[in-house]
Formats: C-alpha cells, sequence, structure tokens
C-alpha cells in the first residue's frame, strides 16, 4: 500500500476547536506519556500505547475534498473516543497517526483494545467506503522502559503491518481454514514464517512435533502466572496420550487452554483445559497449535500427507496469531478473549 | 449443606437459549432446572444448593445481576459459581473473576458445557482442600501403602513428608492422586517406589494447596500395587544385579543397535556413557529402580555392557567446588539486576548453539562432574535431533536457589521461531563447532547475529578439537562467524580437565562486565 494515501492528520490540528476537547495534540499526548512512564516505574505497573494509521479508503480513487475529509476524520476520533475508557488519553503522534494511551493496561488488554477499535471503526465509512485502518501496540515494561521508545517500537510495528502477510494475502477477508490453506501453501513466503518438513529421510522425524510440544509446555510451566491462551486443534480421537500427559504436567496455569474438535464422547478431568467439541473433518487434517502469552507467542500448523510426512509452518508474529485466533474465535462463535 | 453435585440452575428469558443449554449439558450427566425469571431462580437456588447458576443478564422481573447479588448475600448461597449470559461486555459489581464467567452472545454450547465441566472441577477441588488436620506417624505403625490409600481415600490435599535416617521424601498429593515424590534429586515414579520400599522412619501430612504441575501420572491404586509389584519383583532378582560400585564399559558401539529399543534401555545406553558407575546410573534413569536394573540386566546378559567388579572411578571434579555459596549468590544477583524482565529468579538458560549433537554430548560429558549439574535424561538429545539438536540438556543449580540450564537450539534457519520463543529468559550463549561441522558455521553465525539482535548476551565461541587447531581454521572459523579480529575462540579440549569449568565460568564472568563477546 503506498505512503502517499496515508491521511495527513495535520489538517486536524489547524481546526481542534471543532473537535471534541479530549483529542490532545502531540505535545500533550507526548508529556502525558512520558509522565505515565514515570508513574508506572514508580509504582511498578504496565500501561499501553496503541496507534491508529488511517490510510486510504479502500476502492476509493478519487481524490477527496478537505472538508469530507475532516468531516469521516472527525467521525474516526469520536468512534475512538467512546470505545476508549474515560481514563485513556486520545491524541495524535507527529501530526500522522492517532495515539491513545491506556493506563493500567498490560499487552493481552491491549490487543484487546486493537480488536474493539478495529471493530467499532469497520463501520465508519466515506461515501460507503471502508477507510484502511492500521494498528500496533507497545507496552511499558514488557516492550521497552520509556515513552520514546515504546512510539520507536509501535511505529516500527505499524509498518510492519503495512507489509505483512495479512495484508499481502488479505487474509482479513478469509475464513480461518482458508488462510491456514494459505499458509501451508509453499508458495507463500514471507518473514513471518518458516516452514518445516516432518518424517522418514528428512532432518526431523515425526516425533518432533511432540518434542516440540514438550519444550513448549516446560517452558510455560516454568513460568505459570503468565496469562495467555492457547487453542489446540485436534482430530478425531485424539488427543493421544503424551499430550494428556503434557497438559497434566503443566499444573495451575495462568494461560486458559482449549481444545478443539476432538472426540465429543471423551472428556479429560484436566482442570486447566476446556475442551470443545467441534465436529469438523478439516480438524482430522490439519493440527494447529495457537499460543498467544503475555512472553511468548507461537503458532504451528501442520498438515500430513502420504507415509506420515508432515508438512509444517510456524510463526512467532504475534498480530498473525492474534488474528488467527480471533478469526477462529469468529468462525466457531467461540468466546472472544486473549 | 451440601449441594446436589451436577445441579446447575439455568435461568434464561429466551425459551430456545433455556432448552440449547439443557441439550449440551443434559447428555453429560448434569441435571438441569430451566428457569425463567428472576424470582424463580432465587427462590430454586435458596430450596437446594445448586453446584452453578447460569443466569441471563436480562432476565425477567429481577435481572441477572440482581440475582447475583441477593444470593451472594445470602451465607448459604454465597459460593455458588454463576455462568453470566450477556450480549457484550458488562461491568458486574461483586464478579469474582476466578469463581464466575461471563460468556457474550453467540454462544458456542460445547464451549459453555466445557467451560461449565471445569468450573466444577476447580470449585470442587478448593472445597475439598478446606478443613483438612496435620496427621503424623511412624511407618513401623502404618505402612507408606496404607498411608497413601487413605489419603487418596479421603481426596486430601497436602504435602506428605517422610524421613528415614538416611534421606528425606516428599509426596504432594491433591484430591488424593499422587501428584509428585522426591527424594533429594530423585523424583516422580522412580522417588514414590524407593519411598514405598521404606519400613522405617517418621511421616507427617500436611494439608496446604499444592500448585504443582502433576508429574506422576495414574491413579494412585494402580501406582501403589505396581510400586510394591516392584519392589517384590526387585528382592527376586537381588542376587543377579551387578555390585553399585561397578564400572561399566560399553563393548559395541550403541548406533549400531535397532531403532525402537525400549525406552528403559535406551535411556541406560545413553546415560551410561556419562555415569558408568552403576549406583550413579541407577540414581540418573528417570525410569524405576526396577525397571533400570531390568534394562542393566537384559544388556548385560547380551553383551552391549561389561562390568567390571572392583574398579572404581574417581570423580575427577565432584569434590572440587565449582563454584562457592558467595559466587553463586553474586551471579544469580547479577543476572537479576542486568534483565529485569526475567520472567523468575529461579530460571535462567544458557543456550547452545552447535553444528552438531555430539558436540554437545562432549560438553554435557565434561560438565556431568561438576557439583550442583545434572544431565537432564529426559532430554538427553534423541536420536532425531543428530543434525539440529534441540531442548533442554543439563541443569546447574546455583546456590540461592537459581537454576542455570543448558538449552539446545536448532540451529538450521527453518526453526528460526523456535530460536525465539526459547530465547528468553536466556543469559548466555556458547556457539560450538568442530573442524569437522566447518560447513555449518554460517548457520551459526545467523543463529549468533539473530539472537544477540534482540538481547545483549555473553557469548563464548568455543572450538572442540584435542589438539590446538591451525591458524588457518581459527581465522577462517572468525570470518565464518563474522566475528572481530580482537574476538578470540576458545579451544575447547575434551582430554583436558577443567574446560567446562573455565567455559561456564567465562560466561558468568562476563555477566557483570559491559563487553559481551567472550575470548
Amino acid at each position: 500500500m503506498a505512503t502517499d494515501n496515508l491521511i495527513d492528520l495535520n489538517i486536524l490540528d489547524k481546526s481542534k476547536k471543532a473537535f471534541p476537547t479530549r483529542f490532545y495534540n502531540d505535545f500533550f499526548v507526548s508529556e502525558y506519556g512520558r509522565l505515565e512512564a514515570l508513574r508506572a516505574a514508580r509504582y511498578g505497573r504496565s500501561f499501553s500505547i496503541v496507534l491508529m494509521q488511517v490510510e486510504s479508503l479502500k476502492g476509493l480513487d478519487k481524490k477527496l475534498d478537505k472538508k469530507v475529509l475532516l468531516e469521516f476524520l472527525k467521525k474516526v476520533i469520536t468512534v475512538v473516543m467512546d470505545v476508549v475508557r474515560n481514563c485513556d488519553v486520545v491524541g495524535m503522534v507527529h501530526g500522522k497517526r492517532i495515539i491513545v494511551i491506556f493506563p493500567e493496561s498490560d499487552y493481552l488488554g491491549s490487543l484487546i483494545a486493537i480488536r474493539k477499535l478495529r471493530r467499532a471503526l469497520s463501520g465508519v465509512t466515506l461515501e460507503g467506503k471502508p477507510a484502511s485502518i492500521f494498528f500496533s501496540q507497545a507496552t511499558f515494561p514488557r516492550d521497552a522502559n520509556g515513552y520514546g521508545e515504546l512510539l520507536s517500537i509501535a511505529e516500527n510495528r505499524i509498518d510492519l503491518q503495512r507489509n505483512s502477510l495479512r495484508e499481502q494475502l488479505d487474509m482479513g477477508e478469509k475464513l480461518l481454514w482458508e488462510n491456514f490453506a494459505l499458509l501451508l501453501n509453499k508458495d507463500v513466503e514471507s518473514p513471518e514464517i518458516e516452514r518445516f518438513d516432518l518424517g522418514d529421510g528428512y532432518e526431523y522425524d515425526a516425533s518432533f512435533r511432540d518434542r516440540l510440544l514438550e519444550m513448549i509446555m516446560q517452558d510455560i510451566s516454568r513460568n505459570p502466572g503468565n496469562k495467555g491462551i492457547m487453542y489446540f486443534g485436534l482430530g478425531e480421537g485424539k488427543p493421544d496420550q503424551s499430550l494428556i500427559k503434557l497438559l497434566e504436567s503443566l499444573g495451575g496455569c495462568a494461560t486458559k487452554i482449549f481444545i478443539l474438535g476432538g472426540d465429543r464422547g471423551k472428556r479429560w478431568d484436566l482442570p486447566n483445559v476446556t475442551p470443545i467439541f467441534i465436529s469438523d473433518s478439516r480438524f482430522i487434517e490439519i493440527f494447529f497449535l495457537l499460543i498467544l502469552r503475555e512472553d511468548m507467542s507461537y503458532a504451528l500448523i501442520s498438515k500430513e500427507s502420504w507415509g506420515g510426512h508432515l508438512s509444517c509452518v510456524h510463526t512467532v508474529d504475534p498480530y498473525l496469531i492474534e488474528f488467527l485466533i480471533m478469526k477462529l474465535q469468529e468462525d466457531y462463535s467461540l468466546q472472544e478473549q486473549l | 449443606m451440601k449441594g446436589d453435585a451436577k445441579r446447575i440452575l439455568v435461568a434464561s428469558s429466551d425459551a430456545e437459549e433455556r432448552d440449547a443449554i439443557n441439550e449440551a449439558l443434559s447428555p453429560l450427566g448434569y441435571k438441569t432446572v430451566l428457569l425463567q425469571d428472576g424470582p424463580g431462580t432465587i427462590e430454586a437456588a435458596i430450596k437446594g444448593r445448586p453446584s452453578a447458576i447460569i443466569v441471563d443478564l436480562e432476565l425477567n422481573i429481577v435481572d441477572g445481576t440482581r440475582v447475583f447479588h441477593i444470593l451472594r448475600n445470602n451465607p448459604n448461597s454465597n459460593k455458588i459459581p454463576f455462568v453470566f449470559l450477556a450480549d457484550n461486555t458488562v461491568y458486574i459489581k461483586g464478579f469474582r473473576s476466578n469463581i464466575d464467567i461471563l460468556l457474550l452472545r453467540p454462544i458456542n454450547m460445547e464451549e459453555l458445557s466445557g467451560s461449565i465441566s471445569r468450573l466444577l472441577l476447580r470449585v470442587e477441588g478448593a472445597e475439598r482442600g478446606q478443613g483438612d488436620k496435620e496427621i503424623e506417624g511412624r511407618l513401623s505403625h502404618i505402612s507408606l501403602v496404607d498411608l497413601l490409600q487413605m489419603l487418596h481415600l479421603n481426596r486430601k490435599e497436602g504435602i506428605l513428608k517422610v524421613s528415614s535416617r538416611e534421606a528425606t521424601g516428599i509426596i504432594s498429593i491433591k484430591n488424593g492422586e499422587i501428584y509428585n515424590a522426591k527424594i533429594g534429586e530423585i523424583e516422580k515414579e522412580k522417588a514414590l517406589f524407593r519411598l514405598l520400599a521404606w519400613k522405617d522412619g517418621i511421616f507427617e501430612f500436611i494439608p496446604r494447596p499444592v500448585e504443582i504441575p502433576k508429574k506422576i501420572q495414574g491413579v494412585t491404586g494402580n501406582l501403589l500395587m505396581e510400586g510394591i509389584r516392584q519392589y517384590d519383583e526387585l528382592e527376586k532378582i537381588r542376587d543377579q544385579l551387578p555390585d553399585p560400585d561397578s564400572l561399566l564399559k560399553k563393548m559395541i558401539d550403541v548406533e549400531t543397535l535397532p531403532k525402537g529399543l525400549k525406552p528403559s534401555i535406551r535411556e541406560v545406553l545413553n546415560l551410561v556413557e556419562y555415569f558408568p558407575k552403576v549406583s550413579d546410573l541407577v540414581d540418573r534413569c528417570t525410569v524405576p529402580d526396577y525397571d533400570v536394573y531390568q534394562a542393566l540386566l537384559s544388556i548385560l546378559q547380551k553383551g552391549i555392557l561389561k562390568e567390571e567388579k572392583g574398579k572404581t572411578r574417581k570423580r575427577k571434579d565432584a569434590s572440587k567446588v565449582f563454584l562457592t555459596d558467595s559466587q553463586a549468590l553474586h551471579i544469580r544477583e547479577n543476572i537479576m539486576k542486568r534483565w529485569s524482565e526475567m520472567s523468575s529468579a529461579a530460571y535462567g538458560k544458557i543456550m547452545i548453539a552447535s553444528t552438531s549433537d555430539n558436540l554437545i554430548s562432549i560438553l554435557l560429558n565434561k560438565c556431568k562432574d561438576l557439583s550442583n549439574f545434572s544431565i537432564n535424561p529426559s532430554s538427553v538429545l534423541p536420536s532425531s535431533d543428530k543434525i539440529n539438536p534441540f531442548g533442554e540438556v543439563g541443569v546447574l543449580n546455583l546456590y540461592g536457589g537459581m537454576d542455570i540450564v543448558l538449552y539446545a537450539l536448532p540451529i538450521s534457519k527453518r526453526m528460526q521461531p523456535l530460536w525465539y520463543i526459547f530465547f528468553k529468559d536466556s543469559i548466555g550463549l556458547i556457539l560450538l563447532w568442530d573442524v569437522d561441522t566447518m560447513e555449518r558455521l554460517g548457520e551459526l553465525a545467523e543463529v549468533r547475529n539473530d539472537l544477540l539482535a534482540r538481547r545483549r548476551l555473553p557469548v563464548a565461541n568455543v572450538l572442540i578439537g584435542g589438539a590446538q587447531p591451525d591458524k588457518d581454521k581459527m581465522e577462517e572459523s572468525k570470518v565464518a562467524l563474522g566475528i572481530g579480529r580482537n574476538e578470540k575462540i576458545m579451544v575447547f579440549d575434551p582430554n583436558k580437565n577443567g574446560v567446562a569449568e573455565k567455559l561456564l565460568f567465562l560466561i558468568f564472568d562476563r555477566l557483570t562486565k559491559e563487553e559481551y563477546v567472550l575470548s
């Protein structure tokens, strides 16, 4: 997407009187952010920033009248104001991006906030066309220890978002399984994902997947207090004993764990796992693991083909993983949560 | 009043929703009571305490929130967990995040039933864990097997401490199930079965919440039966067992053995290289003693191993204290100071990127005699990891309670995502290669550069080789790794003593300094 489509928010600056009073300028926001970082460090709390970049309006070729554009931006900002809490600070950064500072919000909280903002803004259109809005976030102290650093991290992330697989392949418009098929397609290449094959004659045998899961569980059990969510997509009759053992070995854990697909008749008394039976043959064909935690993000999608050979794709990109989790929750009417 | 274990009130003003929930829960054995308004729900909850209440926030006459507040103020119903059904996220005053659940419509009924099962398991577990009293006595009065059966039948939760003259063992019990057993560094079934053989000693049961992961699988009754069986069988073959002080010698190359060996035999063969003394080997194997001895006997009979009686190998470095207590505390303090984001003060990783698994074996072989160092037998690299070894391979327990884990990372670019997820909590990086695997130095360089771009770490560049390699090889390594001319490469000679200490000291020493690339 070309950057010349970027909508210049400076037009807001010149007419800020026409705006809701709680939309702040660059100077105020950066001062507030700096103070918030000091406050969070002093009291050992976290806070997050969310950046929004409003870009070209999808499918709208003609050059827009400044007045129309201004009205549209006002609408966007009003929606943002409605979604955020009273304690959150909304303003602009470098005249180009909208920023929201969320005091007392952790990493997962900021991702949830992005989901809410994205959903609310999807209804804001101009001449019937939706705007293209990119989101990114950064959290104190997870990502950085100062406001400036947080901002630069969030800005980098927004740039990555603009060139991400999600945008390139228009994944937002597709269903979960279509997206899995896209990711498993060997012609799709991106720095966000890596592929490997398992089975006889390959670098690793098929048991490597179990070993990988074991190592992940071991890592999670070392830090059981970290919040997050984990989805396993399993075929019928599974999970096998080794996975049950791994899940049992986790013990009490702040990560919510869901097993999808599986066998309706088979229920496990695992206090930390919620099994959700879904009758869908695609769960038999494709195994997936999606993890999004405060300290870890990982997705593994694997498809079995001839001779026990497994084609796998994996990623640690948190935005891609969060997107896949969102798709999963949407497509199967699961609770929207992280 | 103790409520019916599976009676659930379903209160919703929408008849279709009530029926759908009923259809989802009834087949699972829950007895549902369908209600359509607030007063009816309150009355039903007070008449007989249900296990849970599923309530629509938009309930008729008295809404769901009010029903919740009324029942929470009643001492007979204030512990009932609530599942709220709503259209949007709402703030519910008094919501207990560890007990109550808020589900937003549309609701996947399988998710609802899964959440209910999990909720009830959690609540029942919490209720059971309360109100126990301490038990203590002697094993000569009541055997450990009887005691564990009693705790199992009463579904107790807590720690059972058993002490004999020689050692103390701990058994963690939750809901009557045995979660783990420990005698020193030995744990799981192995420790449990050893404890079951104790005939004398004292015990005490301390009721308290057990938060550890369940490390022992299986039902308590079966475990105890198996423990007794193994004890009896071991007694029968005791005369045939090798002398605990004997050394074991490999007679053939293990690699030539067929694949698919029994796991216990595979483990014995993996570990005998590091722990040739019989008693050490038995202690270090993760499987119970009887299985180890059985595996050992079968291997000895087949001539794969040979027992060398009367020979005892001196542990060259075991008596030497590798790190003093104050050094260990200093290292721990520095690690915590330098990386404030470390998730725990009890754990740090030294990542190992190696061009071959053999090199990791060589390193482990030198580390194994260090005091407080243990090879993780369950993670000794399986044969599938020959090219790109992966996982936890050993642990150094620092005084003060910090575990320094040696963690092998696969260096293949295709495994790059694994570098990032397992890299957190890292405190050092060791790059291992030898002259035979120098063609993979490019991959090693990629790992190095990638990881160091994310976190400043002490790095040890280690060339494993018997003699001092020639200058050309060293220069070639430097170029391939892309390291500066002033950076040195440590030559790790497996035949020399003290090389493992030197390597670890290099990492620890530089943890306190600014310059992180080691010489």
